[in-house]
């Protein structure tokens, strides 16, 4: 399964097969279409954490009474252009690494966070027909990803040889030991209930009734850990920019810090996109109205999906920010104490929930 | 068909690590360089650096640590069940209940001894 099996790129690639086909032989053909869909899938990732990065600034600053980014970009979408004229102002700084930081680490660390946010996107059903790659384990692929990214946080941390970023790469590791538990136990009920450790055809099986509606302190508690995986604000404890200086960044400028930055927006989008697909019916529309998409055109329906998916995808993400306006951040062993005694029993509870849940409606 | 899964998805993995790596060292293509001493020197608040960081660092937290390793694993053994329960039924129910109550157990154990606190044996 992959992207051309959407009706929309399915006669691109047909066509590309006949034209190429003979040229470099079938398979090399299919490695040059794998090669242009890999490239497809990171580039929507980063139109949307140049969206999201814009976003964040301006609601931000629309609730704290002030306007935001206003000037860069086209009218009537004012500062719609300030993450672009960000990232190329980075783009434009030296590069540079500290004389007693380990270069080899110093590289990795960063690479690795970036990548596991990207690799995510492999398999995150992003409109009927875009994914990836189906698997019946994606799942699991994503927890393994999605676990990956605090190595590369305390990478960051222990190469730079400084002591800010120490605590912070530290502090990153806390933070997965208290959340990665819930987390799991959460994502578990929810396969729980579709019968299936696939992503895909945990957000199928929610045509009917969305999974937000029978395990609502599931999908409590697992925006609860998303926040505490970001590394956001009620849990920003790594980067805790007023003890830490900038936490495990301190040490990284130019492209570095731009790319580190990407990484969390890149995490912000694609585990919106993780809750969307498990709590809240992925790209499909609840109560069977999914039907209804069916008597439209073929690949406008696909649209409509790809469309579907990303307004939940933007409300998500419009609450996460709403809570980093809101909150206060938590101590880093209250952070331990609250994922421990609160989240993880409460996270059992849930499991049993789902239990007792599956048996009434089957 | 499974071969074909594999080579994609490390087709996938490799621009995905690519691209990060590209994007540090596009800016040394053109952007000035100017190294001095001081510059690379670690920030320490404008102060010369007081020694290394790479020293024992006490982390308060490895009985959490600890116990996150067979906790984790416990949770890992679920994915299987998961997937077939709706198949074996009743029996499969049972058992993973038994199984969520040894998990409390363990858990309670764990609390009742301290090892849930930040700093053990240190007044709350």
């Amino acid at each position: 399964m992959s992207w051309y099996e959407s009706p929309i790129l399915q006669p691109v690639y047909v066509k590309a097969m006949e034209v190429l086909g003979p040229i470099i032989g079938r398979t090399g053909a299919q490695l040059l279409l794998s090669l242009i869909e890999s490239i497809l899938i990171i580039a929507l990732i980063f139109i949307n954490v140049l969206i999201i990065v814009w976003l964040e600034r301006k609601i931000l600053g629309r609730m704290m009474n002030r306007r935001g980014p206003v000037y860069a970009g086209p009218p009537l979408l004012w500062g719609l252009f300030q993450a672009i004229a960000d990232f190329l102002k980075l783009m434009t700084k030296e590069f540079f690494i500290p004389r007693r930081a380990d270069r080899l680490t110093y590289i990795i660390g960063p690479a690795l966070v970036v990548f596991a946010g990207l690799a995510i996107g492999l398999m995150v059903p992003f409109g009927e027909g875009f994914v990836g790659l189906k698997n019946e384990a994606s799942l699991i692929y994503i927890i393994a990803l999605a676990s990956l990214e605090p190595m590369g946080v305390m990478l960051c941390g222990l190469s730079a040889n400084n002591k800010f970023s120490l605590m912070g790469g530290m502090r990153a590791a806390a933070q997965m030991i208290s959340y990665e538990l819930p987390a799991v136990l959460v994502l578990i009920s929810a396969a729980l209930l579709a019968g299936s450790v696939d992503i895909l055809e945990i957000a199928e099986s929610q045509s009917q009734i969305w999974y937000v509606a029978i395990l609502p302190l599931g999908a409590l508690l697992y925006l609860i850990t998303v926040l505490a995986e970001l590394e956001r604000t009620p849990f920003d404890i790594p980067e805790a920019e007023s003890e830490l200086v900038a936490g495990f960044m301190t040490e990284y400028g130019g492209m570095f810090y731009g790319m580190l930055m990407a990484a969390h927006y890149i995490s912000v989008f694609v585990t919106s996109a993780l809750f969307v697909a498990v709590f809240l019916g992925g790209y499909g529309l609840p109560f069977g109205l999914n039907a209804a998409l069916e008597m439209l055109p073929p690949a406008l329906a696909s649209l409509t999906t790809l469309l579907i998916f990303h307004v939940k995808v933007y409300i998500v993400v419009f609450l996460l920010i709403w809570i980093r306006a809101a909150y206060f951040r938590f101590r880093i062993d209250q952070l331990l104490e609250l994922g421990w005694k609160r989240l993880f029993p409460l996270s059992l509870l849930n499991l049993v929930w789902a239990i007792a849940a599956l048996g009434v409606l089957s | 068909m499974a071969v074909e899964v594999f080579v994609k998805m490390a087709l996938y993995m490799a621009i995905a690590l690519v691209i990060p790596v590209i994007a540090f060292f596009i800016p040394k293509l053109f952007t000035p360089s100017r190294y001095s001493y001081l510059k690379a020197e670690t920030y320490e608040c404008g102060e010369i650096p007081y020694g290394t960081a790479r020293v024992q660092f006490s982390i308060q937290y490895y009985t959490f640590a600890l116990m996150f390793v067979i906790f984790d694993i416990e949770a890992l053994m679920m994915f299987p069940w998961a997937v077939v329960v709706k198949e074996i039924g009743i029996l499969a129910v049972i058992e993973m209940l038994v199984f969520i109550g040894v998990f409390v157990i363990g858990l309670i154990y764990a609390w009742t001894k301290g090892a849930l606190r930040w700093v053990m044996n240190y007044p709350e």
